[in-house]
């Protein structure tokens, strides 16, 4: 046999897939940050997280990633995209691109994406599930409705997101995410 | 709750289904520890495009595959086999992945065999559980015609069978891209060979409940999805449902010994040609009424899966194994354009018949004679085509 | 001397169970739209002998068929045929041969005989213009077949079987004088009803043609096309078929080492040269004819039978032997045990891989002569490891494995052509009705030999392929050597004259407007100068259709259909060592175009309309 008629195959890349993960990975890190500053679910979830808690949010193996920590203030802070060889207190990465672009594109919401084991969360299973909750209000403030409800489990009612907070932290946080 | 001495079950497997099924593979990979794995499929995966959505399954991941050899032949062939294991050591593989269907599946694990074990000779592993160590990850990714010893624990090389526990692929993965009906014939003959299995499985004497999940799932998958899928064979969700009854009645195979239609099946088969999934569909309506007829057990549950709740429940309970066997006579009459009615349709020769009658007698199985078998196959013969 | 004017038009019919023999008037209809030879032995077959039976058992049956043209002295026509069901492939078979049994059958007023039943003990026949005469032929049990024949030749001449066909060898042939009814097993078949050999007297008939003058012309047309061909007039005549071993050996297609490789640099050893002017060949040939194919020498101090090409090409570069002495060995002990050297030889290329690869236990190796001899041997007394061999490679693969390099078609072992070199060849092989038959289609010798065909392509192959078989199976119903066919297309005038490229395009693209450019009418013209009824060169080909699809017919009913329409592994997935392009036979694209042009369904199996057209009756 020729073995040269059967050359190694190495992989190739989905770049306008994964530049697209990595452009949502970046909003809802920032958005994230923006909404520790204005929600107050999310500052209370962030509240109840460690002191200097950091966790990563990205695609296996070797990303595109989101790295969110908590600074000195107990304020959620963006911290980049670039892993390098951390470790992080909890690592909840997604285990392939197609799977992410799943999540991202709203085909699967967080939790059935976590259902079909498209996730692996490595760290605290309780903080774990507070950084789903706080994904789930970021998706709320940055989709429409008829987007965000694809993604989370349940859309909150008007009795527990009003109108007002829902309208005005957007624009506040849409600001923040772009700018500053 | 049937009472049994004792029984034991094994399955290795772990199954990956649905949507993008094959991009988790490159994680899964990882952890057996692989990054590099060689790909050996049948040569109409490249044919039918299969291979460029199965390799681009790997882009972003750090995974290199090691080689594609897409050129497996009609059978399992001992020296593609030992060609391949140079091109296993040669590319540093670490994994075995297997694309398509039976002769990739069975050089799949033969090759697992050789590289896994060190040995130089597959043939003195020939038989039952000769194999003590684990072998190389090996994964399988079916496609449609996949027949479900692809995903047991068997393998048939050069005509010797090897079965052992560890011939089960550590991953079968099922995706809709992959199972997709071209050929709407070869899917039936399949169809039927896992039929077989998982009837055969379910009417054992050696039926456990645990088997019983598997083959009874499998039976439900069959009828519930092969009209479906004679109906439009690009229903790509009857085309799935079909990869999962193969698995299922290969996991249900492999704990079970085979049965009267599977054994002739195999004979006729090896005696003329025919395929062995149109040998079995003929021949399986007639070794159950006669398993019936000598009073071997067999389940009014069977119903329950061929047929659904509704049917079971209001067909009284004399009268449920005569229903499972017309049910049965339905799925076959369904698929009359591919599995002819009766033995003669396949103008086998009768002194050829009674050849595979005395094959089937000297394997030794379920105790029939050849009369027995000889019943079955005259039966099978002259039946008519159900309407 | 009785003189029978065209023909007998009378069969015997034997029932070796009663010990009785009856006389058929053959019905003037069925002649003429089956012609004779092997057409009319396949009508007859299929009108007494119901599908299904066992090749040995004995409800089968076996046809000698003499053919119009015997006895007459038209040229190549010492020729006869015979019609069983083969033990080694299950299906029907036909063989030729041009031993003096024909000639002494026909000369005893008969146009052939079948056999049926079995006998109690080992029995032979004996033949004269009043009937059958059932003697005990235990004496002669045992005994191989040069010997057998010469205590029968002070009767007459002989059709018998050697050690193999007692011991019903699947691939045990029948002799007469030192010619064959190679392939299928129809030796087994007599061994299997217990009849060692049929003696005919002759010399009691003259057989005159019914329209002299024309037979006179005719002959004498078909012998000058004969001594001006290059190939029936130069190249066999001189050369002998071993002549293909350089010209395979040049196009790729010479079988090396079970098939793995198309030429090898030791094949000039065994070339039709060596053989012939290292040996001090002289002419040794069928009567009458004119080709003068057949050659007898001098190897290692010893006469004997200069082995023809597929002998040569199987026994030597197939197993990578290059010695002629110890081939010709092999061939005389074949041609004694009563084996065909074909499926013999690759059965036996087949266990040396198979040895090789771990998968069956023997002593034979690639390259290596010994112990070869012995296993023929054993194969012809079914002993030891030659009980197994004798059953054929696709039973041995069955068992053992090595499907992928048991090279045969339907069960009957390939001839010597390697078709990854000449695709057209590849469907002739996989649709011949008989099993990996090269005498079909021969479309090797236009691929590989003429240049006539691109051999890499599959364009105009289906048609031609059907052209060639309902031509070959006229000529093997006539009965005339089917060499002669090489003077008859080639030699005709209007070929002479065209250009080798117009020939070329039109075989390839319309194949039956082609033939209206040959003139095969000599063949029609005998047929019909010695029978007195009317046949054209079409209405013989329609016949030559009939015949085919009465054939395949015949098949279908014993299960053949598409799935057996195919080639070994090796030669669908492997290419030849010797091809850097590593070409395999792209047969799925060629067959489906072969069923369209022979009016088949899909499966393979004759449509009803089909059928209808050519007068064969549905049974």
């Amino acid at each position: 046999m020729n073995i040269d008629k059967y050359p190694e195959l190495k992989p190739g890349k989905k770049y306008i897939k994964r530049y697209y993960v990595a452009i949502m990975l970046w909003i809802v890190g920032r958005a994230i940050q923006a909404a520790c500053r204005l929600d107050k679910e999310v500052i209370k979830e962030f509240s109840e997280l460690p002191e200097k808690f950091t966790f990563s949010l990205g695609v296996l193996p070797d990303g595109p990633f989101m790295i969110i920590g908590k600074d000195d203030k107990g304020r959620a802070k963006y911290m980049g995209w670039n892993k390098g060889r951390t470790r992080f207190p909890l690592e909840m990465n997604i285990k392939s691109l197609e799977a992410a672009i799943k999540v991202f594109t709203f085909q699967e919401g967080t939790a059935t994406a976590f259902a079909r084991e498209r996730f692996i969360v490595d760290g605290d299973l309780g903080y774990a599930l507070a950084v789903v909750r706080v994904l789930n209000i970021i998706e709320v403030y940055l989709l429409p409705k008829i987007i965000t409800k694809l993604a989370v489990k349940r859309y909150p009612r008007w009795s527990e997101f009003s109108p007002l907070r829902k309208w005005v932290n957007r624009i506040l946080i849409y600001i923040r995410a772009f700018t500053f | 709750m049937q009472k049994k001495a004792f029984y034991s079950f094994f399955n290795q497997s772990k199954y990956l289904a649905g949507a993008r099924a094959l991009e988790h593979i490159p994680i899964e990979l990882h952890s057996y520890d692989a990054v590099r794995p060689l790909v050996i499929a049948t040569k109409d995966v490249t044919a039918s495009g299969l291979k460029k959505i199965f390799v681009k399954a790997f882009y972003d991941s750090d995974v290199t595959i090691g080689g594609f050899y897409d050129n497996v032949g009609g059978t399992a062939a001992i020296s593609t086999i030992k060609e391949l294991r140079i091109l296993f050591h040669d590319r540093g593989c670490d994994s075995i992945i297997a694309l398509g269907h039976g002769p990739a599946m069975d050089t799949a694990k033969g090759l697992n065999m050789l590289v896994s074990l060190g040995v130089d000779d597959i043939f003195t592993l020939e038989g039952e559980d000769t194999i003590s160590t684990p072998l190389k990850p090996f994964f399988t990714v079916p496609t449609a015609g996949s027949c479900g010893y692809d995903m047991s624990n068997m393998a048939v090389i050069e005509h010797h069978r090897f079965k052992s526990d560890f011939l089960f692929p550590d991953v079968v993965c099922l995706d809709p891209r992959m199972t997709g009906i071209n050929d709407i014939g070869r899917a039936v003959e399949s169809a039927m060979v896992a039929l077989t299995h998982a009837m055969e499985a379910s009417d054992s004497t050696m039926h456990n409940p645990m088997n019983d999940a598997y083959s009874l799932a499998a039976i439900q998958f069959i009828h519930e999805n092969l009209p479906r899928a004679l109906k439009c064979p690009r229903n790509r969700e009857a085309a799935l449902a079909l990869a999962y009854a193969n698995a299922l009645a290969a996991v249900a195979f492999s704990n079970a010994p085979a049965g009267a239609a599977h054994i002739l099946g195999e004979a006729l088969n090896k005696l003329t040609g025919n395929d062995p999934g149109v040998c079995m569909a003929i021949l399986l309506p007639h070794a159950t009424e006669f398993m019936v007829g000598k009073d071997i057990l067999m389940r009014d549950e069977l119903l329950l899966a061929q047929a659904g709740m509704d049917a079971h429940a209001s067909t009284p309970e004399k009268d449920r194994i005569k229903e499972s066997e017309n049910q049965l006579k339905k799925l076959m009459a369904s698929a009359i354009k591919y599995v002819p009615a009766n033995l003669k349709s396949l103008r086998i020769p009768p002194y050829l018949i009674e050849q595979a009658a005395r094959e089937a007698e000297a394997s030794g199985s379920h105790g029939l004679t050849f009369k027995d078998y000889m019943t079955i196959l005259n039966n099978a013969g002259k039946a008519p085509a159900v309407r | 001397m009785q003189e029978i004017i065209g023909t007998s038009n009378k069969v015997l019919e034997v029932d070796l169970t009663t010990k009785k023999f009856t006389i058929s008037d053959v019905d003037l209809k069925d002649l003429s739209l089956y012609m004779g030879g092997k057409g009319l032995g396949l009508k007859m077959l299929y009108d007494r002998m119901p599908a299904g039976v066992d090749p040995l058992g004995e409800e089968n049956m076996i046809a000698f068929m003499m053919g119009v043209l015997m006895g007459t002295g038209a040229p190549c026509s010492g020729r006869f045929a015979a019609v069983t069901k083969s033990p080694l492939t299950g299906i029907m078979a036909s063989a030729s041969c041009g031993g003096p049994f024909g000639m002494a059958l026909k000369t005893s007023g008969w146009d052939g005989v079948i056999v049926k039943g079995k006998s109690p003990k080992p029995v032979m026949l004996v033949v004269d213009s009043k009937g059958v005469e059932f003697r005990d032929a235990g004496k002669y049990w045992g005994m191989d077949t040069h010997k057998v024949q010469e205590h029968l030749d002070k009767i007459g001449s002989a059709v018998v079987i050697g050690p193999a066909g007692e011991n019903l060898v699947s691939y045990a042939n029948i002799c007469s004088g030192h010619r064959f009814l190679g392939r299928g097993g129809m030796g087994a078949v007599m061994g299997s009803k217990n009849l060692k050999a049929i003696v005919a007297k002759g010399k009691e008939y003259k057989i005159v043609p019914k329209n002299q003058k024309k037979f006179a012309r005719t002959r004498k047309t078909c012998m000058d096309y004969i001594n001006n061909n290059k190939v029936s007039g130069n190249q066999y005549r001189n050369l002998g078929t071993n002549s293909h071993v350089m010209l395979s050996n040049k196009a790729g297609i010479l079988p090396v080492r079970n098939f793995t490789t198309g030429s090898h640099g030791e094949a000039h050893k065994v070339s039709a040269e060596v053989m012939l002017t290292k040996f001090n060949a002289k002419k040794s040939t069928c009567k009458p004819c004119a080709i003068l194919c057949g050659h007898k020498a001098t190897f290692g101090g010893v006469d004997r039978i200069v082995p023809e090409f597929e002998t040569t090409g199987l026994f030597g570069p197939n197993l990578e032997i290059f010695d002629p002495v110890i081939i010709s060995k092999w061939n005389e002990t074949c041609s004694l045990m009563g084996v065909d050297t074909i499926s013999a030889a690759g059965t036996i290329a087949w266990a040396m891989e198979a040895t090789e690869k771990g998968l069956f236990k023997s002593n034979l190796k690639f390259g290596c002569p010994d112990h070869i001899d012995q296993t023929l041997l054993d194969i012809g007394h079914a002993k030891g490891i030659g009980k197994e061999l004798g059953m054929g490679s696709r039973w041995l693969s069955r068992k053992y494995g090595g499907e992928d390099f048991a090279m045969h078609v339907k069960g009957l072992e390939l001839a010597a052509y390697d078709p990854r070199g000449a695709f057209g060849q590849g469907l002739a092989f996989a649709v011949a009705n008989r099993g990996a038959c090269h005498l079909s289609a021969a479309f090797f010798a236009l691929e590989a030999y003429l240049g006539m065909y691109a051999p890499y392509t599959t364009w105009g192959k289906a048609s031609y392929t059907a052209f060639a078989e309902e031509c070959f199976d006229a000529v093997n119903s006539l009965h005339i050597c089917q060499f002669t066919a090489f003077p008859v297309f080639l030699q005709p005038p209007l070929i002479r004259v065209l250009p080798t490229i117009s020939l070329k395009i039109s075989l390839s693209a319309m194949a039956p407007i082609a033939v209206q450019v040959m003139d095969l009418s000599i063949w029609s013209k005998f047929w019909s100068s010695i029978t007195g009824i009317k046949m054209n060169m079409w209405q013989m080909l329609k016949a030559g259709r009939r015949i085919h699809v009465l054939e395949r017919y015949m098949n279908t009913r014993e299960g053949i259909s598409r799935k057996d329409d195919t080639l070994p592994g090796r030669l669908l997935h492997e290419g030849r060592k010797s091809d850097p392009k590593g070409r395999t036979v792209p047969i799925d694209k060629m067959v489906p175009k072969y069923y369209k042009v022979r009016g088949y369904d899909k499966n393979g199996i004759p449509k009803d309309r089909t059928l209808k057209k050519l007068g064969i009756v549905k049974k």
